[in-house]
């Protein structure tokens, strides 16, 4: 179980990297032929969160497991764990003004709790490097307070989609909306979900005080570790169909025979 | 954010037609609109149109107005002069573009 575990963990993380890349640079390219904000942003978003910030933590951690004493592992994987922070929480950023952009323009309120959010897990990540989290990645106040950001902004991006997703449905009923496009509306909401859900899964062990070796021998790290795989899995498979719906996927929703 | 032209404009021609004040004849196209997963701020004239063929006539009818669907058939068909002003792209536009 341990080993299938690690293994779904580190596969799952490495697709979700790869297809958070190629969707984030799609995006850009997109935004480079429209001029668009919108695309734009959050192709910077899945590009610096997903891809570079999580691939660079990555590589950190399994540089660091590969070492015969991981715990005098040499500056330079702190450095590369420091700049896939940065690279992360730059993308958190874009994803929320993303947001902003397109759901709430112009809307006060929702400026203000971007901000609020932005502020909160600059200074949090700010405290946690200060303490010491780059070199030894322990779980400590300063690392919820950064949490506290990056597992409920998906939950903001959530609701928003789901919210429109009931306005589309009501549009395609009165054929004034694209079956397809109102489904995006539902995947996206759904992508937001699972990342949440992976990102709140693989801290349960630290959110229950529960020491390295106490959650192994428990089995609840392995336990953990394997759902935070499955829901990365579920989240490349939503971004598939979310941003490259194949031909069999389109036709559920154009009336046409497969 | 302001209205849009073309809700602006159903409003004062439904206000005009009917013995509805401006009140409840903006109330009565707003749960109309809201019914339909639209908004006032961006909706289009096409969308109007519709709106005024498919969803008000009802929505009048439920208020007792007499004629209701030749009041909503003379709006939709004074829908055809108005030009939508230029707004903010719409969610819906944005999400049309994601996926290719």
């Amino acid at each position: 179980m341990g080993e299938l575990a690690s293994s779904l963990y580190l596969v799952s993380t490495a697709a979700f990297a790869l297809i958070a890349g190629v969707v984030g640079i799609r995006l850009l390219l997109l935004s480079a032929e429209t001029g668009q904000m919108a695309e734009r942003l959050l192709g910077l978003g899945v590009l610096l969160t997903a891809s570079i910030g999580y691939g660079l933590m990555m590589v950190s951690v399994i540089g660091r497991t590969l070492l015969a004493d991981p715990s005098a592992a040499p500056a330079v994987y702190a450095h590369i764990t420091t700049a896939g922070w940065v690279f992360h929480n730059i993308g958190v950023m874009c994803v929320m003004g993303f947001v902003v952009h397109v759901f709430r323009r112009g809307v006060v309120w929702a400026r203000v709790l971007a901000l609020a959010l932005s502020i909160t897990l600059w200074v949090g990540w700010g405290l946690y490097v200060s303490q010491g989290g780059m070199a030894d990645g322990a779980p400590r106040g300063s690392y919820w307070i950064v949490m506290a950001v990056v597992g409920t902004y998906p939950f903001w991006t959530a609701a928003e989609s789901f919210a429109y997703y009931g306005q589309m449905r009501r549009r395609v009923a009165l054929g004034l909306g694209d079956q397809l496009v109102a489904n995006r509306f539902l995947l996206w909401g759904l992508a937001s979900l699972t990342t949440a859900g992976s990102i709140w899964v693989v801290n349960i062990p630290g959110l229950t005080g529960a020491t390295i070796a106490g959650a192994s021998e428990s089995g609840l790290a392995e336990t953990c570790l394997f759902l935070t795989g499955a829901l990365g899995i579920a989240t490349v498979g939503i971004y598939w169909l979310t941003f490259f719906p194949p031909v069999w996927y389109r036709r559920q929703f154009s009336g046409e025979e497969v | 954010m302001a209205d849009a032209k073309a809700f602006d404009h159903v409003c004062a021609q439904l206000e005009s037609a009917t013995a509805l004040d401006r009140l409840a004849a903006r109330g009565t196209v707003r749960i109309a609109l809201k019914g339909a997963g639209l908004d006032p701020s961006t909706a289009t004239a096409a969308q109007m149109r519709v709106i005024a063929q498919r969803v008000l006539p009802k929505e009048l009818a439920a208020r007792g107005v007499s004629d209701a669907e030749a009041v909503c058939a003379a709006i939709a068909k004074s829908l055809g002069t108005i030009q939508d002003a230029v707004v903010g792209e719409s969610p819906e536009a944005v999400f049309a573009r994601l996926g290719g």
